[in-house]
């Protein structure tokens, strides 16, 4: 699974739709086996669908984005926010839902949600 | 809160009707007044604390945070024209001043944002400087505001047109369009499609016959260019039509004048051409199936019609313009579309473009009568070509995502549980725990 999260001075940026940079993450059994950053110059959808991700983690993003995203078969979880390496780090672990990293306002809840990557039991 | 007395330095932000929030050093938000609440859809409570670009979430965060700006340069910002993003993903265009706040001694303690919601401002100068149609052409995005600004001028000339564009895209709607707002549109408006007709039949439907002219001419019948005299001929699929006929055309077109079949002097035509093609004319004209001659004199201005792909974002606007048109001439009382059915065709790549997308709409009136058109009042190889998982339930639970993952990794692995654990990065145990715990039914094993 490939996973990207737009970075923005080592957080996640606050709005998707106008990052310029996505920390792009290969997830496999719960690990990250390769990881890159990639500087955004096109349209983000193009981009992501270019970079061949399957899941975007985001804080802010506009609905018709994310509506656009989400029909091309993009995973969108949106409303987190912090530390990038903290927030992947909970996305691996399965703990993005709880709670630790939503961003102010709940509606966020309703938009993407987290599944779990590995549990720790 | 810098004032002696917190409570009424609230009560004072409160009362006022713009958006303030103040931050300290390190950006963290330190006051958060009501109608900042209101515009951005955060709570105070919520507010306070947090980084500022978390809970604000302007365009400008990122790139160029004016508050920043502000502290680096000692200049304030003022009406800096940006947006926020609020939660839920509406964007909300705002204007915002910055200025630093300091304590007595002049130290920089933090900064001061104050915004002003223009949705209502925007709205209105949207609704004054855009058009979402023109004649019957709909559209709202990029490529057909272009449009829309650009023929007024060309209905204005007199110039030959050709309006190139994949089927479906509305050729013929901007054919009609430039006529309708030229100076012709009292006088008919006639189309003809060159590429179904064969060119004897062609011939004669273009220029007409006199009678005795053939075997069958049994009276004078005038052909579409007599029909359009004074008004505008549309020729469709002029890149279909033989090189004969493209020496007859040329000639109409430079002497202004042509001759029905039989007659014994030309007839003088006043007839506005405009041509359309889904091929590529310089190509026809390189590979010599077209008269470049010809090319140059209908080419003095070219139209691309873009396909529907590249401006997906008037597909709203066309679903409602369908859906009101097919509701009114079927009288049924449809409201729209379900936000499924809208996510599915966003997903679509509409290779039959507008006219694709206005034959879905009018194949779920068939189906639907009523309320909203949903998923399964869609033609089926629509819905064959979207992967299930492509299309999520909206606003659903953390369980029924869940439970929608893992049904749909089990269907792709016809019921491997340890493959699709596999896929999903779970442990097999984890999965099993799930599958019971959510009640899933595990298809059987191919």
């Amino acid at each position: 699974m490939r996973v990207a999260v737009p970075i923005c001075r080592c957080r996640v940026s606050p709005v998707f739709d106008v990052a310029r940079r996505y920390r792009v993450i290969d997830v496999h059994s719960g690990r990250i086996t390769d990881q890159a950053d990639h500087v955004v110059c096109g349209e983000p959808c193009r981009e992501l669908m270019e970079l061949a991700v399957d899941q975007l983690i985001c804080a802010g993003i506009t609905r018709e984005l994310q509506i656009r995203l989400r029909s091309h078969g993009i995973d969108v979880m949106a409303g987190f926010c912090g530390a990038i390496d903290e927030v992947i780090n909970a996305f691996l672990y399965g703990r993005l839902a709880d709670g630790d990293f939503n961003m102010p306002g709940s509606e966020w809840r309703h938009h993407g949600l987290p599944m779990a990557q590995k549990t720790k039991g | 809160m810098y004032h002696e007395d917190p409570v009424i330095a609230e009560t004072i932000l409160d009362s006022v009707a713009d958006g303030v929030f103040t931050v300290d050093s390190e950006w963290r938000i330190t006051s958060f007044n009501s109608a900042a609440e209101r515009i951005t859809g955060v709570r105070r409570e919520a507010a306070l604390g947090r980084q500022c670009c978390d809970v604000f979430r302007a365009s400008i965060c990122e790139s160029e945070c004016a508050l920043r700006e502000t502290r680096d340069s000692g200049l304030p910002i003022v009406n800096k024209a940006v947006y926020v993003v609020r939660p839920g993903g509406r964007r909300v265009p705002i204007s915002i001043s910055t200025s630093l706040l300091k304590d007595s001694t002049g130290r920089i303690i933090g900064g001061v944002e104050t915004f002003r919601d223009l949705s209502l401002v925007e709205e209105l100068r949207r609704k004054l400087e855009q058009r979402q149609s023109l004649a019957d052409i709909i559209g709202r995005s990029a490529v057909m505001q272009d449009l829309f600004e650009l023929l007024p001028a060309v209905a204005a000339s007199e110039s030959t047109v050709v309006i190139q564009g994949a089927s479906g895209t509305g050729k013929e709607l901007v054919a009609s369009a430039i006529h309708d707002l030229s100076a012709r549109r009292g006088k008919p408006f006639v189309a003809i499609n060159c590429g179904a007709l064969p060119d004897t039949l062609l011939e004669s439907e273009l220029f007409g016959h006199t009678a005795g002219a053939f075997t069958d001419a049994r009276r004078d019948k005038p052909g579409r260019f007599a029909l359009a005299e004074g008004g505008t001929l549309f020729l469709d699929e002029i890149g279909d039509i033989s090189a004969a006929m493209q020496m007859r055309l040329l000639r109409v077109l430079q002497e202004r004048e042509y001759e029905p079949l039989g007659a014994v002097k030309p007839v003088p035509a006043d007839v506005r051409v405009i041509a359309a093609t889904n091929q590529d004319l310089p190509e026809l004209v390189a590979a010599g199936s077209f008269r470049e001659d010809l090319f140059y004199r209908i080419n003095v201005m070219t139209i691309d019609m873009p396909p529907l792909l590249e401006r997906m974002e008037d597909i709203p606007l066309l679903i409602e313009h369908f859906v009101g048109a097919f509701s009114h001439l079927q009288n049924k009382d449809v409201a729209g579309v379900s936000e499924e059915v809208l996510e599915t065709l966003m997903g679509h790549d509409f290779p039959g473009n507008v006219r694709e997308l206005e034959n879905i709409i009018e194949h779920a009136f068939i189906l639907c009568s009523s309320g909203l058109i949903e998923r399964h009042h869609l033609p089926r190889k629509l819905l064959e070509k979207i992967r299930p998982s492509m299309v999520r339930p909206p606003g659903a639970t953390l369980q029924s995502i869940e439970a929608f993952h893992i049904t749909d990794a089990l269907r792709r692995h016809g019921g491997n549980c340890r493959a699709a654990a596999e896929e999903l990065g779970i442990h097999r145990s984890t999965m099993f725990r799930k599958i019971k715990a959510l009640g899933i039914t595990v298809p059987d094993q191919r």
